[in-house]
């Protein structure tokens, strides 16, 4: 997994990661089915604020979520239901952004994989 | 999502990139005048054959004159344990509860059994306490007892019904349905989402395991058996007296029709290709007297059928005398033209009974009292649906039975996996074997030494796929299924009692040259469009084996090839062409394995089932061919679906940062 992975290290101000496509898609079937964004993550450096978030077509459409990300240099597959991007506003159903990770202030971590799925070995709180 | 995104990074601000793709919108609009509209009069008739009995007749009409239009469409409406507690079920008299694949009592999909009958028993109590001075009308509990009791961690599990349908055997199809009657009357539920009677069509579709075969008539032949296993016969009323529970066909209809094989998709074929292929099994269903109907997510000629009126209520109901109730899937009414999952009066009036409403059951129940009290429902259809509802209650024997924990079978807890349905879950593993190619390598010479490599070989939830346990069937390990034999126990197990040994060794390496090797490979567990895939290919990361394959052979070693998938998968990538046995299904639990002795290895497993494809495309039913007798089946030709794929090769590896540009616009897929 180390191996595919990319690390990112960021000297500070704010700054973001995102899996985006030009097609838009309709995640509205996987939103019903309780499914997650799985993203698997090591972070060596912790930002000073982190959120994971999702855009969506059409002006100003995408949500972002705060979430609390511990430094302790291991890959864990963390996942953000999708219902909770649903529930902060996102339109599901034209999806151009399904992941975004932003931080702010210096960071250092390392992405493996961006998936859809179920099987997350952290589910992020809906905050 | 793989296939079509690409990783950017940027500073903040410039992450708002427009969106430049301009796609034609997804209709939301019902299809032009005509399309989507069937014929019932052009559809074949049958009798339902459960007795209308007037005591019954009389007590509904009493019950009608009874209850408050709040209870009328509290029954109406079915609620997802995730997100109902008893005491809504008191105060919004709802009809129903289930649990989906992911949802358990307290929160915990992994409960132990007692707790099931706990809640069911929590819930059961609070829909009859009539303490608001209500009619009291108790609940059922419906869940996904699809192969084998298998939310239920120690109960037996079934093989899928792909490898069911290899077996060609309907008299073990009424003893597993039994059996799984009796497991889930042990922790409480009335109720199974199952028998599926889809006919897939297109082999690339995640739920094409959950079909028996791709030949309607296959199907058709085992409907009935299945439906007289789980309910009795259908003459035979009070089923919670006796160890019966109540069945229902799914998913009506086409939702293995749908083109490309992608889930919730559009079935777009002919009414005759609709009532012929598709509609074939719910002969035998209605004529054994199913209880209830699950509608598909999918559409017909661009209509959502769960707001087809012109097939549930025209076909279904009166051209096909279906007399039990109808039930929607996961919030698909949500799906319906004009619909939220809030808001979906179209599928009652489409002649839906009762709405699958998992976390959206008060809003729904809330719209529809709203409406109905505004006269924008008739309150003929809100008692048509009540009446039918109530009907199979009384058929069930509910209103009589006590609750859950005091009904027969209830607690047994040895029941759940007991060796007698143990035995006919591993004659059922036995007949679906499918032997692809015996060259003279089997069956293996248990005095010898054998290798076993490969992957997935010493884990049950590979074995067993998605519904088992988890949705996904992911997220689990052989400790969650206790009494349970891998494929690795077994080989190991069958070759020290014959004098042999056996060594496990994923990566095929040894010390000492074995006499023969068993490489095993595969796809992993998944459920509905997790599973759904472009091409009839492995993924990339689960072609390991092969290498395995060619590193054994290149030894001079024997190899048997095991593969353990879902579906049929284009095998030509793996060397060592000898032997390659194929295994139709991934539920075997006890699945001891594979044919070490000649008794095993003969008989019913030696039939050839689904045709292996030649190639990732496709299978095409108009280009369709018999093989080996039995099964329809043969690769397409058409130009969308060529030798060579029209689709990108198979998601890239983890962590790939960018990907190859896609054409655009192209369908989206499951993940």
């Amino acid at each position: 997994m180390q191996e595919g992975a990319r690390r990112v290290e960021v000297s500070g101000g704010g700054a973001a990661l995102a899996v985006s496509g030009h097609d838009p898609l309709d995640l509205g079937r996987e939103t019903n089915a309780e499914v997650l964004v799985l993203f698997t993550l090591k972070l060596d450096k912790a930002p000073a604020s982190a959120s994971v978030g999702l855009r969506c077509d059409g002006t100003g459409c995408g949500v972002r979520v705060p979430v609390t990300l511990p430094a302790n240099g291991k890959f864990i597959r963390y996942g953000m239901p999708l219902k909770c991007l649903a529930l902060k506003g996102a339109d599901m159903s034209k999806v151009t952004a399904p992941f975004i990770f932003e931080t702010t202030g210096p960071a250092d971590y390392s992405l493996a994989e961006v998936r859809l799925g179920t099987d997350a070995e952290q589910v992020l709180p809906c905050n | 999502m793989r296939t079509s995104l690409r990783l950017v990074l940027g500073a903040a601000g410039a992450l708002l990139l427009s969106a430049a793709a301009v796609c034609a919108p997804k209709a939301s609009t019902a299809p032009a005048d005509g399309k989507g509209v069937a014929h019932p009069s052009i559809w074949p008739k049958y009798r339902y054959p459960v007795p209308r009995d007037p005591a019954v007749e009389a007590n509904i009409a009493d019950l009608l004159k009874r209850m408050t239009l709040e209870e009328k469409i509290g029954q109406l409406v079915q609620a997802d344990l995730c997100c109902v507690k008893p005491e809504d079920v008191k105060k919004y008299h709802l009809g129903s509860i289930l649990v989906g694949g992911n949802s358990g009592p307290n929160g915990n999909d992994f409960a132990p059994a007692p707790d099931w009958l706990k809640a069911a028993d929590e819930f059961y109590l609070a829909s009859v306490d009539k303490s608001d001075g209500g009619v009291g009308i108790p609940v059922i509990w419906g869940i996904d007892a699809v192969h084998g009791h298998a939310n239920i961690i120690g109960a037996t599990v079934f093989p899928h019904n792909i490898g069911l349908g290899a077996m060609g055997d309907p008299a073990l199809i009424e003893k597993i349905g039994a059996a799984t009657a009796q497991e889930v009357r042990v922790t409480g539920q009335e109720w199974t989402f199952a028998p599926t009677v889809t006919v897939p069509q297109d082999y690339r579709w995640g739920r094409a395991y959950e079909g028996y075969s791709s030949d309607p008539k296959l199907v058709a032949s085992y409907v009935g058996a299945m439906i007289r296993g789980l309910q009795g016969p259908p003459d035979k009323p009070n089923l919670l007296a006796r160890d019966k529970i109540i069945a229902s066909t799914k998913h009506f209809l086409a939702d293995g029709g749908t083109r490309n094989g992608v889930d919730q998709g559009d079935a777009q074929i002919s009414e005759q290709q609709l009532r012929d292929i598709h509609g074939l099994p719910y002969g035998p269903a209605i004529e054994n007297g199913v209880a209830t109907v699950m509608v598909s997510f999918s559409s017909w000629q661009g209509r959502k059928m769960t707001g087809n009126k012109s097939l549930i209520s025209g076909v279904l109901k009166q051209r096909m005398g279906f007399g039990g109730f109808v039930v929607t899937d996961w919030n698909a009414h949500g799906q319906v033209e004009g619909c939220t999952n809030d808001s979906c009066p179209q599928a009652l009036m489409a002649g839906i009974d009762m709405y699958m409403a998992p976390d959206s059951w008060k809003p729904v129940w809330n719209d529809l009292l709203k409406r109905a009290k505004a006269g924008e429902i008739p309150m003929s259809r809100i008692d048509d649906a009540v009446s039918r509802i109530l009907r199979v209650k009384f058929r069930l024997g509910v209103f009589t039975a006590g609750k859950p924990s005091s009904r027969p079978l209830a607690g047994q807890w040895n029941l759940l996996g007991s060796p007698a349905h143990r035995a006919i879950a591993r004659q059922a593993v036995r007949e679906s074997l499918v032997l692809l190619k015996n060259d003279g390598v089997l069956p293996l010479k248990a005095s010898g030494r054998l290798l076993v490599a490969g992957e997935g070989m010493d884990d049950v939830s590979r074995q067993s796929g998605g519904w088992t346990i988890s949705w996904q069937g992911t997220g689990l390990n052989n400790t969650m299924f206790p009494g349970s034999t891998t494929l690795w126990q077994g080989l190991k197990q069958a070759m020290t009692a014959r004098g042999g040994s056996a060594e496990l060794s994923p990566d095929g390496s040894f010390t000492h040259k074995p006499d023969a090797a068993v490489v095993v490979f595969g796809e992993k567990p998944y459920a509905e469009f997790q599973g759904d895939r472009a091409t009839l290919a492995l993924d990339a990361d689960l072609a390991g084996p092969y290498a395995t394959m060619k590193k054994l052979k290149a030894a001079g070693i024997p190899v048997v090839a095991v593969m353990i998938t879902g579906r049929p998968l284009e095998v030509n990538p793996a060397p060592g062409r000898g032997r390659r046995a194929w295994r139709t299904a991934r539920s075997f639990r006890s699945a001891t394995a594979s044919p070490t002795s000649r008794r095993e290895s003969h008989g019913r497993s030696l039939r050839r089932s689904p045709a292996m494809p030649a190639t990732r495309g496709s299978i095409s039913p108009t280009a369709c061919r018999r093989r080996a007798g039995r099964w329809c089946w043969a690769t397409s030709t058409g130009p969308t679906r060529s030798a060579s794929p029209p689709f990108p090769p198979t998601p890239s590896p983890a962590g790939r940062m960018s990907l190859p540009p896609t054409p655009r616009c192209r369908k989206a897929r499951g993940a």
